[in-house]
């Protein structure tokens, strides 16, 4: 039963990518979509019919792992095409399908006039598959496929627009920055395959602990999936891809660089984390690198102008807090947040993309302004979303931040450095997402406003893209009760089993008392904010050129990496490749269209020849033979 | 080891043999004008042959017939050592005999309906 | 009495199946009505593959022990078995692919008949456990084969090309016979698990006889120099009929050899290791040297199975069981992708009423998107590239011969798998790469022909030849279970 419901789960979105491909022109443009949406809606109902089987289920047996065939098998290893359910498994699920089927469906609108939409949805529908795969695997092997194959759907759909030369470099940019840390996640499975002969999560996991605590090879082995997990999810230093990557239409955005994909490396973290375990190092690491990631990221944010890109920012903030999570070992509280954040970080790029489409494409917030009155319902769901992610009760984000500001600061003097960033990245976020809200919809209607929205005109798009906005609303609000510091909490009761956390859990009055203070910043960072941007008091401070430059990292990336192997490219070529590699082909070809002539001259079309030659060839032989024997 | 090649001395004693020989009769029995001159000393009457064509034409019916009469033939030939052992393989010989038999039904039903009996 | 032997029912029933279906479809090609003659017979046909395969996969699981069943001629096991199912799903497609064929003759209802009764003799040949039976399902084969080059016998190169195939074949068959001869003469037996021991292991008739034999199976895999029939039969012959004889008879060549070299010859390994190495390499040079030099799609593929040839021979010189379980897997996609590609090129000649060649083929691929992917992927097989199983069928094929030693081998084939991509993908490059000429303009205007058969054929033929990539280890598995009832 949970068995037959993953398989479905994880093929429905195979089956729309395949039947949009063979059906071709043949297919209706909108039933590209239909079939998209329909398939991940079918996926969200298997991955609900897995969820209540599961729970039907007592608390130690909630793994199920179903077997389809070997892969690979030799005498020192064997892997199999196998699925893994499990109450870890069964959230991403839920969120991947869930929110991937609000998104594909919202895509219907958005979409609508796109020449190419077949191709746009049998991308997006590939993706899901890629998404569940990756969540679903029972071993590394399977997991690394999906992984990239996300990336390669990723890689995609930030190119679909493939005649603007910008959206391939942010393509290319994107797939290789991921494939550095695929390479880094494959040399770390093949240190697995070496030295713990099996891929299994089961068969690994048992091992870590004979592996060695802190050796040498469990530190490599978690440095490599640590590599895979920031490049997939953006953390600094490997996050320079995030930004460009909104290049991709907007629900691309929404689903594959917010909701799912990018959340990836907290996932495997927290998959992974029997290994992590053994590299308290690594695992420290990781938290440092989330804890730096919300800060600077948080900093850029502030001073781009492009909406897209400030939401861009804010996810990569974000996902630094659930690294931080995760790096402390606070694995239901990242997970947690990854749920919550999954709904309203979506919710803000539907309703950004709301915005752009009616505004013909325009992503500069500075054109912007003033659309309150003109897009009352937008502003709502956006005004939401940005609580939300702010952390104003009783939003979701303000349930899921709490938890890890509170779990941080009880955890030693490395936990109070990392609640110290933060709880700064609280006054940041609060800052540039209301600088957003603010620039976007208060103020008097700007000139590219009046001139796109003509009065009495219906502003907010279609039921397609509504729809799933208030959907995601609903969920933005209430998603974050699902656990409540103190009250209940069946969301971490549910992951204990897979992940449990081993960082100190904090007094429900702390928590309470933790929620205030960080209440008090993110309400301190709305106020300055409101006087800077909406009431206009306060002239804006003019962005500092290190921000501007998003820290120099693009830069230095292609001053220490771009430009050399450039130039080496360049030499080889000149001084290696022609005169060597061409000439030699060419000679090598030459040689090989004469012995193919010659060969085909013995082929004289005379039977008579062809026995002789069959003769002559039994004589050879039989010689042989008898010299040899 | 001289003694080892000893049957293949023979076999090829005989391979050469029996080939030679073929190529001997064929030549020895082959109808042509012994001399050329001959030929050309033959009267010239309108394009009108002098005497008959030295090679007999048979129709192509008659090879066509002449080779499945031969191919039944044979496959009847076999059936005389299975009757004279008959009796003691019993039913499966006689199976056998019916598998065999139906066998060649089928090929004589495929030539009859082809037509390849006709006489045109 | 006699003593008689009991008849094991489920070792003959793939091949009486396909017996059943020849003369089922012969009577159908006299006896029903013109109009539906081609149907009929053509079910018959179908169904007898259909019943073989169905009969092999049921004899596959029910023999877990390899024995000699019906007085020692035939061999019950799995490695007949798989060799059986390889056949017959060749045979399957190769039907599809073969009901569209246009023919000048009337002769519609005997093509299946021949079709089906060149597959019973495969399968008996694949079994057989003495000399005699395997002489007997060799000639089977052959007669069959002989008859279907030759039945369009208004296109005089189907005529010439039954007729060298005939002459060639009937020479090396004798050959064939002759070394049996002398194996029996050497040992007095014909059977095949008795012969091993029988003589001294130099014994000069056994050693002569060994050498007569291989090569009677080299001329039937195509291995070069005993190749020269193939690109004038494979060109010839009715193209769908070319790529059954690709995928199947040196299917069956080869794992025949196989076995009998293995259980019959053990003492003289180093020998036929040696002499199939020889083979290996002659076929890699001279297949791939050859196609590159060809512009006819049929006569380049000819060359291309000579070099595959040489490629499944390594599982010979390997002599070994992972050797047997690379040649088994490797068959698999390779006689898939074999009558595949034949089905397109058939298609794309039913469609300009002209052989095909890499310079018709222009704009094939634009033209007929579906189709042009396949061939591409059926390229890539040939060619060894991953996601298809002939990338998995090479590595195996190498592992082999690297594990028994021959590393100098492995060298000679890495080299002519370089070679091969120059014709594989000029083929690629040919349907998309190329200009469509002006006069092609005009039959683009016509809808492209459609025909379900062939399409089903291509599609099952692009399933099997991906799914054995991504189906690795249960294909293996089967392989190893056949692998494994050989003395190796």
């Amino acid at each position: 039963m949970i068995a037959a419901a993953a398989w479905v789960c994880l093929l429905a979105p195979l089956a729309a990518v395949l039947a949009i491909a063979l059906g071709g022109n043949r297919l209706p443009r909108r039933a590209a979509g239909y079939l998209a949406t329909g398939s991940t809606v079918v996926s969200f109902a298997a991955a609900v019919t897995a969820l209540i089987a599961t729970l039907g289920n007592s608390a130690s047996q909630r793994q199920t792992v179903s077997t389809a065939f070997g892969l690979i098998e030799t005498h020192a290893f064997k892997i199999n095409l196998n699925l893994l359910v499990d109450p870890l498994a069964l959230v991403m699920m839920l969120v991947v399908s869930g929110v991937g089927s609000l998104i594909i469906a919202y895509s219907i609108g958005y979409m609508k006039g796109e020449s190419e939409q077949r191709r746009y949805f049998a991308y997006i529908a590939f993706f899901a598959f890629s998404m569940l795969l990756l969540v679903e695997a029972a071993n590394f092997f399977v997991l690394l496929v999906g992984w990239g194959l996300v990336g390669l759907s990723s890689y995609l759909l930030i190119g679909f627009w493939q005649e603007r030369p910008s959206a391939i470099a942010a393509a290319k940019k994107a797939f290789i920055i991921n494939a550095v840390g695929d390479a880094a996640m494959a040399l770390a499975l093949f240190l697995l395959i070496q030295h713990a002969h099996t891929l299994d999560f089961g068969g690994v996991f048992g091992q870590a602990v004979s592996l060695g605590q802190n050796s040498w090879l469990i530190n490599l082995v978690a440095a490599g999936l640590l590599v895979g997990a920031i490049a997939k999810s953006a953390q600094i230093p490997l996050h320079t891809w995030l930004p460009d990557a909104m290049e991709g239409p907007t629900p691309v955005s929404a689903l594959i660089h917010a909701a799912t994909m990018v959340t990836a490396g907290v996932y495997l973290i927290v998959r992974a984390h029997p290994l992590f375990e053994q590299a308290p190092h690594v695992q420290q690491t990781a938290a440092g690198l989330g804890a730096a990631t919300l800060l600077a990221t948080g900093a850029i944010a502030l001073v781009q102008t492009d909406i897209k890109r400030v939401i861009a920012y804010s996810t990569m903030s974000q996902i630094g807090y659930m690294f931080l999570a995760a790096g402390i070992g606070a694995y239901s509280a990242a997970m947690f947040h990854l749920v919550t954040h999954a709904f309203f970080k979506a919710l803000l790029f539907l309703a950004a993309g709301v915005v752009i489409h009616a505004l013909g494409g325009e992503q500069d917030m500075r054109k912007m302004g003033g659309l309150r009155r003109r897009m009352p319902r937008t502003f709502i769901a956006m005004l939401i979303g940005t609580g939300a992610l702010v952390g104003l009760p009783p939003l979701a984000g303000f349930f899921s931040k709490d938890a890890i500001l509170a779990t941080a600061v009880s955890n030693g003097v490395y936990g109070k450095v990392l609640f110290a960033a933060a709880i700064a990245g609280v006054l940041l976020t609060a800052l540039y997402s209301f600088r957003l809200l603010f620039l976007v919809f208060s103020g008097d209607e700007s000139e590219l406003v009046k001139k796109s929205l003509p009065k009495r005109k219906r502003a907010e798009g279609p039921r397609w893209m509504t729809a799933p906005v208030a959907v995601l609303t609903l969920l933005a609000i209430g998603g974050g009760w699902m656990q409540v510091s103190g009250l209940w909490h069946p969301f971490s009761s549910f992951l204990e089993q897979v992940a449990p956390s081993f960082a100190s859990e904090p007094s429900a009055s702390r928590e309470w008392l933790l929620s205030a203070v960080s209440l008090v910043v993110a309400l301190g960072g709305v106020w300055i904010a409101w006087t800077v941007y909406a009431a206009r008091t306060q002239q804006a401070p003019r962005a500092p050129r290190a921000l501007v430059e998003k820290l120099y990292f693009d830069r230095t990336y292609d001053l220490l990496f771009y430009r050399p192997a450039v130039a080496v490219a360049h030499r080889l070529g000149s001084w290696f490749e022609r005169p060597v590699i061409e000439r030699s082909g060419e000679e090598i070809g030459f040689g090989a269209l004469m012995g193919g002539r010659f060969a085909a001259a013995i082929q004289s079309g005379l039977a008579r020849t062809y026995v002789l030659l069959v003769a002559a060839g039994v004589s050879v032989i039989v010689l042989l033979f008898l010299v040899l024997r | 080891m001289l003694r080892n090649w000893l049957p293949f001395l023979i076999y090829g004693l005989f391979a050469s043999g029996i080939t030679g020989l073929m190529l001997f009769i064929s030549f020895a029995l082959s109808t042509r004008a012994r001399t050329k001159p001959a030929q050309q000393g033959l009267p010239f009457e309108s394009g009108v042959s002098t005497g008959a064509p030295t090679r007999q034409r048979f129709t192509i019916g008659f090879y066509l017939t002449a080779m499945l009469f031969i191919l039944f033939d044979i496959e009847i030939v076999f059936l005389y050592p299975l009757a004279i052992v008959l009796d003691k393989l019993a039913w499966f010989g006689f199976s056998e005999l019916v598998v065999f038999v139906g066998l060649l039904a089928v090929a004589y039903v495929y030539v009859w309906r082809k037509g390849a009996l006709e006489w045109e | 009495m006699i003593r008689t032997p009991a008849i094991d029912w489920l070792t003959l029933a793939p091949s009486l199946a396909l017996l059943a279906a020849t003369i089922a479809s012969l009577m159908a090609a006299v006896l029903v009505p013109e109009r539906r003659r081609r149907n009929v017979s053509w079910f018959f046909c179908l169904a007898g593959y259909a019943g073989a395969f169905a009969a092999a996969a049921i004899l596959f699981d029910r023999s877990p022990h390899s024995r000699g069943v019906i007085a020692n001629a035939l061999f019950r096991d799995r490695y007949g078995a798989l060799a059986a199912m390889i056949v017959a799903g060749v045979g399957l497609l190769t039907t599809l692919v073969y009901y569209g064929e246009r023919s000048t003759v009337d002769r519609v209802g005997e093509r299946f008949a021949l079709l089906a009764s060149a597959g019973g003799g495969m399968i008996l040949f694949a079994q057989s456990a003495n000399l005699l039976t395997l002489f007997l399902g060799l000639e089977w084969l052959s007669i069959s084969l002989y008859v279907l080059c030759a039945l369009e016998r208004e296109r005089p190169e189907a005529i010439e090309a039954g007729f060298k195939y005939l002459i060639v074949g009937g020479f090396s068959s004798a050959i064939l016979v002759f070394g049996a001869a002398f194996v029996y003469g050497a040992t007095g037996t014909l059977n095949l698990a008795q012969i091993a021991g029988k003589a001294p292991s130099g014994d000069l008739f056994l050693i002569t006889g060994l050498a007569m034999i291989l090569v009677g199976f080299a001329f039937k895999a195509s291995a070069a120099p005993f190749h020269t029939w193939t690109p004038d039969v494979y060109q010839g012959a009715a193209t769908p009929v070319s790529g059954f004889m690709a995928g199947a008879t040196k299917a069956v060549a080869l794992l025949v050899a196989l076995r009998v070299l293995s259980v019959s010859f053990s003492a003289q390994e180093h020998l036929w290791t040696s002499a199939a190495a020889a083979l290996a390499v002659t076929s890699l040079v001279v297949g791939n040297l050859a196609a590159l030099a060809q512009r006819d799609l049929k006569r380049m593929l000819a060359y291309s199975s000579i070099s595959h040839a040489g490629f499944l021979l390594f599982a010979i010189t390997a002599a070994s069981s992972l050797g047997t379980r690379a040649l088994l897997y490797y068959l698999i996609p390779y006689g898939a992708a074999s009558v595949g590609v034949f089905a397109l090129a058939a298609l794309h000649e039913r469609e300009l009423g002209e052989p095909a060649t890499l310079d018709n083929l222009a704009g094939f691929g634009w033209r007929r998107p579906l189709s042009g992917i396949a061939l591409w992927i059926f390229m890539l097989s040939f060619a060894g590239f991953p996601l298809t199983g002939g990338f998995v069928g090479k590595v195996y094929l190498f592992a082999a011969a690297y594990r028994s030693g021959w590393t100098w081998l492995l060298i000679v084939g890495a080299v002519a798998t370089l070679v091969s991509l120059g014709y594989y993908l000029a083929v690629v490059r040919a349907i998309y790469m190329r200009p469509e000429p002006g006069e092609k303009a005009a039959a683009k205007e016509e809808p492209p022909l459609l025909d379900r058969m062939l399409s089903t054929a291509v599609f099952a033929a692009v399933i099997v030849t991906v799914g054995s990539f991504f189906a690795v280890q249960p294909l293996i598995d089967l392989a190893k279970h056949a692998a494994s009832q050989l003395p190796l």
